[in-house]
Parts: structure tokens; sequence; C-alpha cells
């Protein structure tokens, strides 16, 4: 089985080496065969040159580079990663060290499990094992409120973490699902685990830390609050 | 053929009315009934109504109790407030149990310097 895990970049270049690093050292411990794919929106920080010398380091079978003309959306990113891999499982993580890679040996194990046969296994931030670093009040009860909302609102199978996106997807899930997913900013990754859920996939859990990596800028302005919530409300009235 | 979410909340929404018609048409009955009257009194509507000067007490039981026809007459504002109860005592929870992992971030910074390590071992240049 070999394991595509797709990196979309976007001013990576001090962060890209050590996550490809950190999965290479991960998946050669578990003795499991890995690709990375890294999708690169034209960085202005020139993360594709480091992209390029990192596959001299690691190999070209591991490392693939896909370069794109410019900033085109998370989805479109990973739809051209998906192209671009040949894994029977796909890995859609961040590449800013957010995620740690150490938590997929344990979202294989999940999707290994014969009892439960899960398509998707998600990296959730809210159970009991999870968490985040980093994050003051504020940011907790915008969280633990929107994914309230959400759980609420919409039928998610008992999905946890429904902005997260750190997750492990069997390919025809995830090649399956990506097409009818038109929500963007938070709402895109919790669009993907409605859709499979009402498509009758089976969605597994793991808890992951989370190491917020934005210092000082917010990521959450009234813009992303509103654009989520249109989102919500469309899954709301559509599915 | 599955309902969508808004239906379904829809099918209860109207299920909800339909109970309220039922209860409103039984309201002497119900009000007498000491089932209401309790929960009535749980949720503090005797007080609610002594207050509103609807009644001359906070008495509990007989025939004329204000806080039981209070709870039908509004339930659908009951139901309202019940649901954000439970909204933000949901949140507050989570909010509360949030799991804090500091040692995440700490741990992160050693295996960034072991990875750079690594990395200019096998000839890549930063």
């Amino acid at each position: 089985m070999l394991y595509s895990v797709i990196l979309p970049t976007y001013n990576e270049r001090d962060n890209l080496p050590i996550i490809s690093q950190i999965l290479h050292d991960t998946f050669t411990e578990a003795k499991l065969n890995y690709e990375i794919v890294v999708v690169d929106d034209s960085s202005p920080d020139n993360t594709l040159d480091v992209a390029k010398r990192l596959q001299a380091v690691f190999g070209e079978d591991h490392f693939r580079i896909v370069s794109r003309p410019g900033k085109l959306g998370l989805g479109s990113a990973y739809s051209a990663g998906l192209k671009a891999s040949s894994g029977g499982r796909i890995v859609l993580m961040d590449a800013d060290l957010s995620h740690h890679p150490k938590f997929v040996p344990q979202m294989i194990a999940v999707m290994d499990d014969p009892q439960r046969k899960v398509d998707i296994v998600s990296g959730t931030r809210y159970k009991k094992g999870g968490g985040v670093a980093g994050w003051d009040t504020y940011r907790k009860l915008t969280s633990c409120g929107a994914n309230f909302l959400a759980t609420f609102l919409l039928s998610t199978g008992g999905a946890s973490d429904l902005t997260g996106s750190f997750r492990l997807y069997e390919r025809a899930a995830i090649e399956r699902i990506l097409p009818q997913v038109g929500s963007k900013g938070y709402a895109f990754q919790m669009e993907i685990l409605v859709r499979a859920h009402k498509a009758g996939l089976k969605i597994g859990e793991v808890p992951i830390t989370f190491v917020d990596r934005i210092y000082g800028e917010s990521k959450l302005g009234a813009n992303e609050i509103l654009l989520y919530l249109r989102g919500l409300l469309h899954l709301f009235f559509t599915t | 053929m599955a309902l969508l979410r808004y239906q379904l909340f829809l099918a209860a929404g109207l299920l909800l009315l339909a109970v309220w018609r039922a209860a409103l048409s039984r309201l002497p009955a119900l009000q007498s009934s000491w089932v209401v009257q309790w929960i009535a009194a749980l949720l503090g509507l005797n007080s609610v109504a002594f207050f509103l000067g609807l009644s001359d007490d906070y008495s509990l039981d007989g025939n004329e109790s204000v806080g039981a026809k209070l709870l039908v007459q509004y339930l659908p504002l009951w139901a309202v407030v019940a649901l954000g109860v439970y909204a933000l005592a949901s949140v507050v929870y989570k909010v509360a149990t949030f799991g804090d992992c500091p040692e995440a971030a700490s741990e992160l910074a050693g295996e960034i310097a072991a990875a750079k390590a690594r990395l200019r071992a096998a000839g890549f240049a930063f």
C-alpha cells in the first residue's frame, strides 16, 4: 500500500523541509511506502526552489511536485495533488507543522481495523487525548461554538472535529467526495465530512494535538466567520 | 427518501406546534395535572407568575396553578429557551474541558532542531 501525503503550500519554505523530514522518518520507521506530493501555488518566497532541492534529497519516487500558476484555492490544490499521486490511501494535512506526522500511523491503525471498516479517519482536537497548543479563550469559544452549531444543524455521523484538516482517506473515498464540495474557507473541510457521511462512508477518529503556528495575525476575522456561516447554511438546506 | 436537514427541523417544528395546539385545547385538564404543575414549579414559572402579578402565591398545587398555565401557553418559547440553555451549556463545557497541550509546542521545537540536523547530514542546504 502506497501512502500519498498531499501538502498544499503557500510560503512554506521554512516548514516544508522539516515536515518532509519528519514524514520521511515516520513512514520509514513504520516500514510503510510513502510519497509526498507538494502542490505549490507559486509561493513568492520561492517554496518551489526548496521543494526541488528536497526532491534531490528524498528522491523523485518519494517526492513529487505540482507547481501551479497562482493561489487557486485549497480544493483545487487537493484535486491537483490527487491527480499527481499514485497511493491507494491519501493523507491530507497542513504543511506548516501544526499537524504532527506521528498521528498518521495511528490513523492507519484505525483504517486497518477490520471490525470498523472506515473510509476516512479524521484527526480530532476535541476528543480526549487531543487538544491545541496556543489558543486563547476567545479562540476556543469560537471553535467550540462553530463546532456545536455544525454538529447540531448537520448530520455528521458522530464526527467531533468538523473543521479539522488532518485526515487519512481511502483513495476511492476522497475521489468520490471532493468533486461534490463547493464551500470555501473553514466550511470546506466540514463539507467533506458531511457529504461523506451522506454518501454512506464511514468515518473514524484519532485524537490529535494541533500546534497553532500562526503567531500574532488572526486567521479568524469577521469575513472568515461569515463565510463559515454561509457554508453551514448552504449545507443545512442542501443535505 | 431521506429528509434534508432543514426538512427534519421543519418537521420537528411542526410537531411541536401540533403538540402545543393539542395542549392548549386541553388547558384546564393540564393545569390541574400534578405532572405539569411540578414541571412548572421546577422551571420557576410559579415565581414568574407571582412577579408578573398574575397570581397571589407561589403555591405549586391547587386547581388554578398559574405557573402550569404559563407553561402550556408559552410552550414554544420554553422550547427555544431550553435549546439556548443546552447550547450555552455545551459550549461552555467544551471550552472548560478543552485540551490545552503546551507540551506539544515544546516537543515540536525539539523535533524541528533534530530534523534540521538530519537534513543537513543528508546534504540539504538551508
